[in-house]
């Protein structure tokens, strides 16, 4: 498959690229087709701009800004988020990217005259996130599991009606020794393996 | 009420503009002291840095002067009013980014060095509101699950106090909607926020 990789963490030696380095290495080995996006060594700008918002309706061509990460969308089969989660969600330059990428033309098309919005992305079959939680479980329950539902809802419904989804989630990370960590980090390889 | 207004759109001339100055109409003619933080115009970037991050575990989780200047309003906000169009379900990124970097350890809650608990620190705020604009319809958001609303209701909540009450006002199918039910849902905006 072709695999977009998108990872999203301030610290380049923190855990969450450990954790998608060790996911990129998985898919390699695996045969798969890789492609990553390290947003953060990038400086991806995160806010949609104002020209952005007005020519919200234009074809995507005319984008230059956005051309590269909508490219890489239309080529990837394989979607695979990698990011902590802050606030209950994925940090803000992830958000960005969505918001300024996933845009009409790339991600979806809405027929004139239409409410409804038509999936672009369905050669997207899989779709998997890897996250790290400082909180517990049921603290994120609580706080409503926001990039879950981003993920595997709102993102899920413009790829492939069949799309698989996985949710590869480490809770408690500040509690967690070096031994959970690992263990996650052997779990996220076998899953790469098998995406 | 001392009432800060968080307000997130590109675009000065959209609606989302005449939503943060129908809020803060409405809240002035009610004798509320109001600040308006319009974090696109002030250029706030909503980009955790490396240098933020590190501190982050640390005393000082505030590194950055434009950071700082936010805990300031947080501290003095008795209630906090989000005004924003709902993107991908979510609130955009400059929103996101707002909480991220400015509702750090020490400010919005303290971290137990060992047994890393969370303590709300932000009891102070009596009342949290969101206006925004959805595109889709009710039935589509909620069944996609209304991540801004579960952000601010739930997530931020959290760590004002579940007790706290929360104010939504919110317009779905913004973008087949008439000039007519615009002007309503703005009277509506000002007519609630001067009884908050």
């Amino acid at each position: 498959m072709n695999v977009l990789v998108v990872g999203a963490h301030p610290v380049a030696e923190s855990y969450s690229n450990h954790l998608r380095d060790r996911a990129v290495a998985a898919l390699l080995s695996a045969g798969h087709q890789v492609r990553v996006t390290d947003l953060y060594a990038e400086g991806f700008e995160a806010r949609l701009s104002r020209a952005e918002h007005r020519a919200h309706h234009a074809d995507p061509s005319t984008k230059a800004v956005i051309a590269g990460h909508a490219d890489d969308l239309r080529w990837a089969t394989a979607l695979v988020l990698v990011y902590p989660t802050w606030w209950s969600g994925p940090p803000a330059i992830m958000k960005g990217w969505i918001d300024r990428v996933w845009v009409e033309g790339v991600a979806y098309t809405l027929p004139q005259g239409s409410a409804r919005v038509r999936a672009n992305l369905r050669h997207i079959r899989r779709l998997a996130v890897v996250t790290t939680h400082g909180s517990s479980w049921w603290v994120n329950a609580l706080e409503g599991q926001v990039g879950r539902l981003l993920a595997l809802r709102s993102l899920r419904l413009l790829c492939h009606p069949r799309a698989r989804r996985r949710w590869l989630a480490l809770y408690g990370m500040d509690r967690a020794g070096d031994a959970s960590r690992s263990a996650f980090a052997a779990r996220v390889e076998r899953a790469m393996a098998k995406l | 009420m001392r009432v800060l207004v968080l307000f997130a759109h590109p675009d000065p001339d959209s609606f989302g503009a005449a939503l943060a100055a129908a809020a803060v109409q409405g809240l002035g003619s009610a004798g509320h002291e109001v600040r308006l933080v319009d974090l696109y115009a002030d250029g706030f970037d909503p980009v955790m840095t490396r240098h933020d991050r590190l501190a982050y575990d640390t005393d000082d989780a505030v590194v950055d002067d434009s950071v700082r200047t936010q805990t300031e309003h947080v501290h003095w906000a008795e209630a906090i009013v989000f005004v924003y169009p709902t993107w991908w379900s979510g609130l955009p990124a400059v929103l996101k980014g707002w909480l991220d970097r400015v509702l750090v350890p020490g400010v919005a809650f303290r971290l137990d060095e060992r047994t890393r608990k969370v303590t709300p620190a932000l009891q102070h705020i009596r009342h949290l509101v969101g206006i925004t604009t959805y595109g889709s319809p009710r039935p589509y958001v909620a069944a996609v699950g209304d991540g801004g609303r579960r952000t601010i209701a739930r997530a931020l909540r959290m760590v004002c106090g579940w007790r706290t009450p929360l104010t939504w006002l919110a317009l779905h199918r913004m973008d087949t909607r008439t000039d007519a039910e615009r002007r309503a849902f703005l009277a509506r905006v000002t007519e609630r926020m001067a009884r908050l």
